[in-house]
């Protein structure tokens, strides 16, 4: 039966079990918003207000939930917008399937009317790409798009439909899956499980860094199992954090520029280090030259072009973490390593985490106080920023998909969205955006999103009025020269007085957003309480300290014998 | 830095020219020579390069070449001369 582009779409979303769609119409796409109309009933269409928040809140929900996120946007200025939004997914290796809309076959190359080269913008932040030329092909290439986008490392797939194609008529069944060059090695080499397991087996202080791959590839329990057997103390990057439980008696927290000084200190100091579904990002390595100086690097990824990319490895295993990881259980001995541990211990005694003891209002004490209140079972979205590393440094995270944060690409203005997305995914679990009044105010635009679908996000805002993380490094590396950071003067000069534009509180109220502001320390408690267990969307305003900044931190091109443990500047 | 040349097997298919010589673009490197022809299997191509580069960043370049979806086989990069 021959079938309309634009009915082959959605079909082929359908087909997937897409629930929900987020996007923006255009010229270019409209014949695929008709089918949508048709069928709003079985999919749900979220009209967003800027593509960019289209793919984040496809991003978030696919975070969240673990099934691809979908949005669709027009050509040209569309698919530009939307670019950022791609590049953060395709960095955190998030399954996105993305359809754009593209002018007539006619037109392509004829600088029209919202017209971009689409494909070729977009080639280097998708996993894989498809310009629909012929309407036969279509079905076949949606089946492709989401196959591609969650099997081996997952990654955002593009679907570029000229409009002629989603107009005309062509055959509606997808045709076999045929990819010659791609074929995802999920089963580790046995005689590499093997040699691990005996290094494993031999080791004295080893140390597990795991990272998002484990999350991905749902293996957080074989981690907790096979860390207890062999009493392996793990850190777990931001983009691993909820692997592993924060309050196991083994985890170590996050390493990196930002991370615990035990993380990074047990890395210094450990023979064997197990590497798991991580990327040796350089926020996490510092100096490669310098990383584990003492151990065997043992990685297991299914991505073949991460291992060695930064870090030498020593035994390498590709294929699907959790599969190596069961195989490598059964090889592994019971082991206590309490020497070890019990140095670890040590060394945290000596360099605790900063206590924030003082009266003023601090965001480390407000994000503990949000974690003991949920319990920690809440899923928590943050922006980019000084609240970013707070939250990672201060909020335990329990569960896997339970910590949303835009690690690798690092885009400010993906909280708001990335939490609206999560909440669709979640309809019955508390969703708590943590954010900045530097990152909040460039996705501003979505708070239309959440109140018009009535979603019950908290959004916790920590104003300092600040670019705090920049403004960290100018103290710390450009002579105190602040510049281009205060965000209440015209060029970013500090001012001493403290101001703030926007009023966020009277913002929110023309979207309908109750609000609330935090003034003292002693309210933290209390108001947290009553507007966090409630279920209405609110904005909790918390104008923090100016001056703070994320401690412990470790310098670019230093290690961790240069850690600047910091306190209150 | 030396001369390498390496060999793909790739699908015949619009856009995987691209995507190879990107690689290469992405890192500042000058591709010296390039030949690509459809094999006697229609729906392959073969493509030769030779590319100016460190042995190290271009073994990172062959897993990422074998990485692109549309990419069948590469060879590994051989040394062509010294500079």
């Amino acid at each position: 039966m021959l079938k309309t582009g634009a009915k082959i779409v959605i079909d082929g979303l359908l087909a997937e079990d897409v629930q929900y769609i987020f996007g923006i119409p255009g010229g270019a796409v409209l014949p695929i918003f008709d089918e949508l109309y048709h069928r709003r009933q079985q999919l749900k269409f979220i009209l967003v207000r800027h593509e960019q928040a289209a793919g984040f809140m496809a991003d978030g929900y696919a975070r969240s939930s673990g099934k691809p996120g979908v949005c669709i946007v027009t050509s040209g200025p569309g698919a530009t917008n939307l670019t950022t939004a791609i590049a953060t997914a395709y960095t955190d290796s998030i399954p996105l399937v993305v359809i754009t809309g593209q002018v007539a076959t006619s037109l392509i190359g004829n600088d029209s009317f919202q017209e971009a080269d689409t494909i070729g913008i977009t080639r280097g932040i998708t996993k894989y790409n498809f310009l629909v030329k012929d309407v036969n092909q279509l079905a076949t290439v949606m089946r492709s798009a989401f196959y591609l986008a969650t099997t081996g490392r997952p990654g955002p797939v593009i679907i570029d439909i000229p409009l002629d194609v989603q107009l005309s008529k062509g055959k509606g069944k997808s045709e076999l899956i045929m990819m010659r060059g791609y074929n995802p090695h999920y089963v580790g080499h046995i005689v590499q499980i093997k040699k691990a397991a005996k290094l494993i087996n031999r080791a004295n202080k080893p140390l597990i860094y795991a990272g998002g791959g484990i999350i991905t590839a749902g293996a957080t329990d074989v981690l907790a199992q096979l860390a207890t057997t062999i009493q392996a103390p793990v850190t777990t990057t931001l983009m691993g954090l909820g692997a592993i439980s924060a309050c196991h008696s083994l985890s170590l927290g996050m390493p990196g520029m930002y991370g615990n000084y035990i993380a990074n200190r047990a890395f210094q100091e450990c023979d064997v280090v197990l590497a798991i579904g991580v990327r040796f990002d350089n926020r996490v390595v510092g100096i490669p030259k310098q990383f584990a100086p003492k151990a065997k690097i043992i990685h297991i990824d299914i991505d073949p072009c991460a291992i060695t990319k930064i870090v030498r490895t020593d035994i390498p295993i590709v294929g699907d973490v959790k599969k190596v990881l069961i195989k490598m259980l059964q090889l592994l001995e019971a082991r206590d390593h309490a020497p070890w541990l019990q140095q670890l211990r040590k060394w945290e005694e000596k360099f605790p985490p900063l206590s924030w003891s003082d009266h003023q209002l601090h965001a480390p004490y407000i994000i503990k106080k949000i974690a003991a209140i949920t319990n920690g079972e809440a899923i928590i979205v943050t922006d980019v920023g000084q609240h970013q590393m707070w939250a990672a440094q201060h909020y335990p995270c329990h569960f896997p998909r339970h910590f949303i944060s835009s690690g690798g690409h690092g885009t400010m203005g993906f909280g708001l969205p990335a939490a609206i997305g999560a909440k669709f995914a979640n309809p019955t679990k508390k969703v708590i955006l943590i954010t900045g009044d530097g990152s909040f105010p460039m996705s501003l635009g979505e708070l239309a999103v959440l109140a018009i679908n009535q979603l019950d996000i908290k959004i916790v805002l920590f104003q300092n009025g600040f670019l705090g993380m920049p403004r960290q490094w100018q103290e710390l590396f450009f002579a105190q020269h602040l510049f281009g950071v205060d965000l209440n003067t015209a060029d970013g000069t500090p001012k001493p007085t403290r101001h703030s534009i926007p009023d966020f509180c009277a913002l929110v109220k023309t979207y309908g957003i109750n609000s609330v502001t935090i003034k003292q320390k002693a309210q933290v408690l209390p108001t947290l309480k009553k507007h966090l267990l409630s279920n209405k969307a609110c904005l909790i305003n918390c104008p923090i300290t100016r001056l703070d900044g994320n401690y412990p931190f470790i310098p670019p091109h230093h290690t961790v014998k240069n850690t600047i443990h910091g306190g209150q500047s | 830095m030396s001369l390498y040349r390496t060999v793909l097997l790739t699908e015949n298919k619009h856009g995987v020219l691209a995507k190879i010589t990107s690689l290469f673009d992405a890192r500042g490197y000058n591709i010296e020579v390039l030949t690509a022809r459809k094999t006697t299997d229609p729906t392959s191509m073969k493509i030769m390069l030779i590319v100016e580069g460190d042995e190290k960043i271009l073994e990172q370049i062959r897993k990422q070449l074998y990485r692109l979806i549309d990419v069948i086989k590469v060879n590994d990069f051989k040394l062509v001369n010294q500079k």
